[in-house]
């Protein structure tokens, strides 16, 4: 019943406001396991709002279900996961109430994916240049001479030495900076507006990381894109993004400008999170420092809040009850430390 | 892809040394061949002379090398039973297995394959049910009794085809789909298996997400990659074809190498044996390095090492 | 070699593995799931396997008739439910009288020797040269593995007419060729978990620990291989069957008169069109048994090991 509650809560606060160029309400995704037939929670009710031309970061431990929520919301879930609830709306439209023909006819046209590991984005078997006409020749129309110069020109758009060259190798031939700047051009070939990126630096050299997150900045500014960037690492977060979105447990526990999110964490996640990042920056990062606990299996149902278990602010109130998001200042967070706050 | 050939050229030159030493201890332990060639009467003097001609009194080492140059001219020696070389006994049997063997393969590929992709397609439905259901309970029967059955039915009881020996196409039809029968079980599973196992790669969500069709998606990239495990597949699955021919031949009456090894295991007849033995394989192992050059041909990743 | 020729070996394996249905079995061992499997019995492998563990075990107190016993009188006697079958013979007699349903019943105990003897040789020296060429890797690992390449590269059944040339036809001649065409699928799954078993903490303490060499293998590594052996040994007893009838079926294995289920179908050839149950039997009996094998085998492996493929 609480969490009913609570979630009828949420919708309330996020349905008042004007509409978004993206809007994910109340979204959920569950992941089936094959052999047991367990069914893991993978997103348990995450709702936000993206403007144009910003940059949303959703942050958390490995499992907390950010990955789920991007492959959501452009619908590229793997076969053992779906979605289950909430609505996904593109300025206005409902991605999950598209057809599969529809949803193929926005991908790449209006929002477009980077995965992790460039080796594994890319088929192994056809050139770069093959790749990269696919999109370019199905959305654009284009062939021949003019497909080979806009070929040309993206590559040389995402700061791709020797372009030329670059069109006739295969994947395996090209470092994986190289590589994951092709996959960006060959995401953006059909100039798509929303760029949704899975840990798009985590394979990446620290050197290379960097050179990548500029290019992503500058892009952005240049077509007016948004970006859904998915990171584990609070340094990607506050380089790039405008905003912040913290989860844990399948959950959405904070949402913040990405100063607010830093200067003054809401969450008792998000503090723990910080001070981890700070503590192992000071001490070089040669001691380890986790958060004590553990994360909840998500296949069990939860009672009152998940993190409750591993808070160190944990009221009686936390055991029984999962708190609705409250809105403090810039941001929002699901904590009853906030209730009077909001109330 | 130079050095890369050299070396696995290097690998089956030891390989099929290998296989000359298991057949050189194997004749060796078919005891004494001096009774099969001598007449029941004859003295210790003949018996040493023989000895002496065959080279049967050098020391082992010098025996296996005398072999092996044999062996490297095709000089088998003579088939006890017929007593013409076991080398040209042998040739003028390669014929009917390959053709045989071929046509199994070919089957394998042509029937395995679309039914690999249709059960990957519709998984989980009654078609991939039984499609996959058969093949278990084909894969569970000995070969040579689904021939038997087959003759059974189609020649014994429909008489639609001949049930032994070669001539026309009809007498192909029920020995090459009984040969093929395992191979269509296995190259339906790997090309499942394979072809579902690409689902999941992250480069196939990659191209969904540019908003290619699923129809392209499919037979252009999740195809060509789900092939290579198959092609691993495909030197396997003859040289097993051409084992299983040896028992095929036997159950049709089919007048190729594996009905000669047979007679010839009978009869005892060594040097036919040993012929065979080893020039399949020999074939094998060059059908093998074949097919790993080809995999520098499918995949460029093999190509520029 | 190169990261990309290992690749391909991969392949080659998997498709190996794939082909000679022995599948890909990992390292952790789980029986205690199989108990969590409990509810799930393997009804099926059971009903299948049944018949010839009973026939096998308990045979001669279970056939109608004597299987050698001759009786001219009942030649070629259909199976009951045909026109001049009788109860007397359920399944029918051969030409010389003799009760097909006793004769599969003696061959039950005929495939069960075989095959697990074969199998068991082929595990004893399979798993040894796994563990050696896993283990010691450099010189031992490669003459292993090359020894493997050549045994891949002979078709099995060629090299049973090899050896049953060399040493005669006979039960000896089938023990050793399903050793012989077998223990190379042990030794190449061995190799590759004592690989992986090799880099893992706990054997690595034990070298710290001063231990030997053998007792590493036997205490550390061994114990951990347990349940990748019992799968293989399982789906490899329905090919040993298999390849026992084969050998059978061409002469150079049992010999008459015993009543295994191959030799069964090599005599009922020459009757195919007058007494086709002569063949049918038998072979029902092998395709049931392995098929048995199978099933069990695959529901072990996934009992076992649920990350398996």
């Amino acid at each position: 019943m609480n969490m009913i509650d609570s979630q009828a809560k949420r919708t309330t606060t996020v349905s008042q406001d004007p509409p978004a160029f993206l809007h994910v309400d109340n979204l959920r995704t569950e992941i089936t396991s094959r052999r047991s037939g367990r069914v893991v929670r993978a997103v348990n009710g995450v709702s936000f709002r993206l403007e144009r031309g910003r940059i949303l970061g959703i942050v958390g431990e490995s499992g907390c279900g950010k990955s789920m929520t991007a492959y959501s919301i452009i619908r590229l879930l793997p076969r053992s996961a779906r979605t289950v609830g909430g609505c996904i709306e593109l300025e206005g439209v409902d991605l999950l109430a598209l057809r599969e023909g529809e949803m193929a006819k926005l991908r790449g046209t209006r929002i477009a994916m980077i995965f992790q590991d460039p080796m594994m984005t890319l088929d192994p078997l056809f050139t770069i240049g093959d790749q990269l006409s696919e999109p370019l020749r199905k959305h654009k129309g284009l062939s021949g001479g003019p497909l080979r110069e806009r070929m040309l020109e993206l590559l040389r758009q995402f700061s791709i030495s020797s372009p030329e060259t670059r069109l006739r190798q295969y994947p395996h031939e090209l470092s994986g900076g190289m590589l994951q700047r092709v996959v960006g051009a060959i995401a953006l070939a059909a100039d798509p507006e929303l760029v949704i990126a899975d840990e798009p630096t985590t394979a990446l050299d620290p050197t290379v990381q960097a050179q990548y997150l500029d290019l992503l900045d500058s892009l952005k500014k240049s077509r007016d894109l948004s970006l859904i960037i998915v990171t584990h690492d609070f340094g990607v977060a506050a380089r790039l993004c405008d905003d912040i979105l913290v989860m844990y447990a399948g959950r959405a526990v904070e949402k913040a400008p990405v100063e607010a999110a830093f200067d003054t964490p809401l969450h008792p996640y998000t503090q723990a999170l910080l001070k981890l990042v700070n503590l192992s920056d000071t001490d070089g990062g040669d001691h380890f420092v986790t958060i004590e606990g553990s994360p909840p299996d998500l296949s069990e149902p939860i009672e009152g809040c998940p993190f409750a278990p591993r808070c160190p602010h944990k009221m009686p109130i936390c055991a029984d009850e999962d708190p609705p998001e409250f809105a403090v200042g810039s941001g929002a967070a699901s904590c009853w430390l906030y209730s009077e706050a909001a109330t | 892809m130079g050095s890369f050939i050299v070396k696995r050229l290097f690998l089956a030159v030891i390989t099929i040394v290998g296989v000359s030493i298991i057949v050189f201890v194997c004749a060796r332990l078919s005891g004494d061949v001096t009774f099969l060639l001598l007449p029941v009467d004859a003295t210790e003097q003949d018996i040493r002379n023989i000895r002496q001609s065959l080279g049967l009194d050098q020391p082992l080492w010098v025996q296996f090398m005398r072999f092996v140059a044999a062996v490297f001219h095709g000089d088998f020696g003579e088939s006890i039973k017929y007593q013409v070389p076991a080398m040209d006994l042998v040739v003028a049997r390669i014929p009917a297995t390959v053709q045989l063997t071929l046509s199994a393969f070919f089957i394998s590929i042509v029937v395995g394959i679309p039914l690999g992709v249709l059960a990957a397609l519709r998984r989980n439905s009654v078609s991939d049910w039984t499609i996959r259901s058969v093949a278990v309970l084909g894969q569970s029967m000995p070969n040579f009794w689904i021939g038997l059955m087959l003759i059974l039915l189609f020649a014994v009881k429909l008489q639609w085809l001949p049930s032994s020996g070669r001539g026309g196409f009809s007498h192909l039809i029920l020995p090459a789909f009984t040969l093929a029968l395992f191979g269509i079980a296995a190259i339906m599973r790997v090309t499942r298996s394979s072809l579902l196992e690409q689902l999941d790669m992250d480069y196939v969500r990659f191209l969904s997400s540019k908003g290619l069709s699923a129809r392209l998606i499919l037979w252009k990239h999740m195809l060509r990659n789900a092939i290579i495990p198959v092609l691993a597949l495909c030197g396997v699955l003859l040289a097993n074809l051409i084992g299983g021919a040896v028992i095929i031949e036997t159950v049709f009456n089919w007048p190729g190498l594996g009905s000669l090894v047979v007679e010839s295991v009978v009869g005892r007849d060594y040097p036919v044996i040993q012929a065979a033995v080893i020039l399949t394989s020999v074939f094998l192992i060059l059908l093998n390095l074949s097919i790993d050059v080809a995999f520098g041909v499918v995949d460029p990743r093999i190509r520029y090492q | 070699m190169n990261k990309y020729c290992s690749w391909r070996a991969c392949w080659r394996r998997s498709a190996i593995s794939s082909l000679e249905n022995t599948g890909h079995v990992r390292a952790q061992y789980r029986w205690g799931a199989l108990f969590s499997h409990v509810g799930k019995v393997p009804w099926i492998p059971i009903i299948l396997l049944a018949p010839v563990m009973v026939w096998g075990l308990f045979g001669p107190w279970m056939w109608p008739h004597e299987p050698t016993a001759i009786d001219f009188a009942a030649r070629l006697k259909p199976p009951v439910w045909l026109e001049g079958g009788t109860a007397n013979h359920l399944l029918g007699t051969d030409q010389f009288g003799r009760d097909l349903l006793s004769r599969l019943i003696e061959g039950a105990r005929v495939a069960l020797i075989v095959a697990i003897f074969g199998v068991f040789l082929a595990a004893l020296v399979g798993v040894a040269a796994g563990l050696a060429a896993g283990y010691f890797g450099g010189v031992t690992d490669n003459i292993i593995m090359r020894i493997v390449d050549v045994k891949m590269s002979v078709p099995a059944i060629l090299l049973t007419i090899l050896i049953g040339s060399a040493i005669g036809a006979g039960v000896t001649t089938v023990v050793a060729a399903i050793a012989i065409t077998f223990w190379a699928d042990y030794a190449r799954v061995v190799r590759g978990e004592t690989l992986s078993l090799k880099e893992r903490g706990f054997v690595e303490l034990a070298k710290v620990a001063d231990c030997s060499h053998l007792r590493i293998l036997t205490r550390h590594i061994l114990p951990n291989l347990q349940a990748t052996i019992v799968v293989l040994v399982t789906l490899q007893l329905g090919r040993a069957l298999i390849l026992e009838a084969a050998i059978t079926y061409i002469g150079i294995g049992i010999q008459p008169p015993s009543s295994a289920w191959g030799l069964m179908i090599s005599d009922g050839r020459s009757l195919l069109s007058t007494a086709w149950w002569l063949a049918a039997f038998p072979g029902f009996a092998i395709t049931a048994t392995v098929l048995g094998a199978n099933l069990l085998g695959d529901w072990l492996r996934d009992a076992l090991d649920p990350k398996v493929r």
